[in-house]
């Protein structure tokens, strides 16, 4: 089923949020080896099909991002091995250049970026797609926001 | 210590798994052929629809000194075994509630990589991965073209490409029975 949101969302602030998602934010997304990342290249699978549909494509905002959160979260899956986990690193971006994707031919966005904060993660944020589409349409939307994610960076050298 | 094989002619050349027998037992060679046999075709090294022969050692070598060789890239096996590696991976995965990829997606990547390699012969391998909404993905980055294609456990794939000519391939949902399509598979045929 897909998400209800819309560009109205972008402006809502959540329970527990520090704010709505402001374009010049950075964005973090978590990425592991080799899952996600192949001769040092983000893949496809980085961005699942699902996420974009309607689970929201998991984000931190860097703003408001902790360390020992996302060290956390890293720490718990370099422990499940089943295939030799090699790293953990993160794509960095800017929010105006997912938000600025927009349909050549409708000039309409084609991503949603919005506040999901939870109480355990404040920093927490979402892509969506905007629009409802079949899968071959979110593969050649997730090849688009591909280039975004290509920046990648240790934990330690974003927060330290 | 008789070592048996399993020998049959596919259109991806001949096809064999060898199966080495201590036969204190006292198993007829009836039944230890029948047994080669079986596990050849539910290992899914060997298709049942194609004439299977059981061969001695000797016989086998033989065989292979008429120049009946082996196809000793077996590059199916090759990527069968890349499928199945995914299914190791448990639920939430990568901490976010991930899906594990269930048996029925194994299966119909499997069956897709077969009949593809029906298709084309031999293939550019595909960079195979796991998303964690569940897919098992077959990602082709090659000098001319970019395709991404999925599996969900629904006995259908979908899959977006694009050719640097600007050609765009994409499909919402695609029956595995019907296979790719030839333009497609033209880009990935080495």
């Amino acid at each position: 089923m897909a998400h209800q949101y819309t560009l109205n969302c972008e402006k809502i602030k959540h329970n527990f949020s520090p704010g709505v998602v402001e374009d010049e934010e950075q964005l973090l997304r978590l990425l592991y080896v080799p899952e996600h990342v192949v001769n040092d290249v983000v893949i496809e699978t980085a961005i699942p099909l699902d996420d974009l549909k309607s689970r929201g494509l998991s984000l931190d905002r860097m703003t408001f991002a902790k360390k020992e959160i996302i060290q956390e979260r890293m720490d718990k899956q370099m422990i499940k091995d089943p295939v030799k986990r090699q790293e953990a690193s993160l794509a960095k971006f800017c929010c105006s250049d997912i938000r600025s994707i927009v349909d050549p031919d409708t000039g309409d966005r084609k991503n949603l970026v919005i506040d999901d904060a939870m109480e355990a993660n404040i920093a927490h944020a979402s892509i969506f797609s905007h629009k409802e589409m079949g899968k071959g349409a979110l593969r050649k939307q997730r090849t688009v926001l591909l280039e975004y994610l290509q920046d990648r960076y240790c934990l330690d050298a974003l927060f330290d | 210590m008789t070592d048996y094989y399993a020998q049959t002619n596919t259109s991806m050349g001949i096809k064999a798994i060898s199966y080495s027998e201590i036969n204190t037992h006292g198993f007829d060679s009836d039944f230890i052929a029948k047994t080669v046999m079986s596990t050849a075709v539910a290992a899914g090294i060997l298709c049942a629809s194609n004439p299977i022969d059981i061969l001695s050692k000797q016989e086998f070598v033989e065989s292979v000194s008429d120049n009946r060789t082996l196809d000793t890239n077996r590059q199916d096996l090759a990527l069968l075994a890349k499928i199945r590696e995914k299914a190791l991976y448990p639920d939430n995965w990568d901490g976010n509630d991930a899906k594990a990829v269930d048996k029925k997606t194994i299966n119909d990547a499997e069956n897709f990589i077969r009949r593809l390699l029906g298709q084309a012969y031999i293939i550019h391998s595909p960079i195979i991965s796991l998303a964690a909404d569940g897919e098992i993905n077959f990602l082709w980055v090659l000098e001319d073209f970019r395709f991404d294609l999925g599996f969900y456990g629904d006995q259908t794939f979908s899959y977006y490409g694009k050719a640097s000519s600007g050609q765009e391939f994409i499909s919402d949902e695609m029956d595995i029975s019907e296979g790719l399509p030839e333009a497609i598979v033209n880009f990935i045929r080495k």
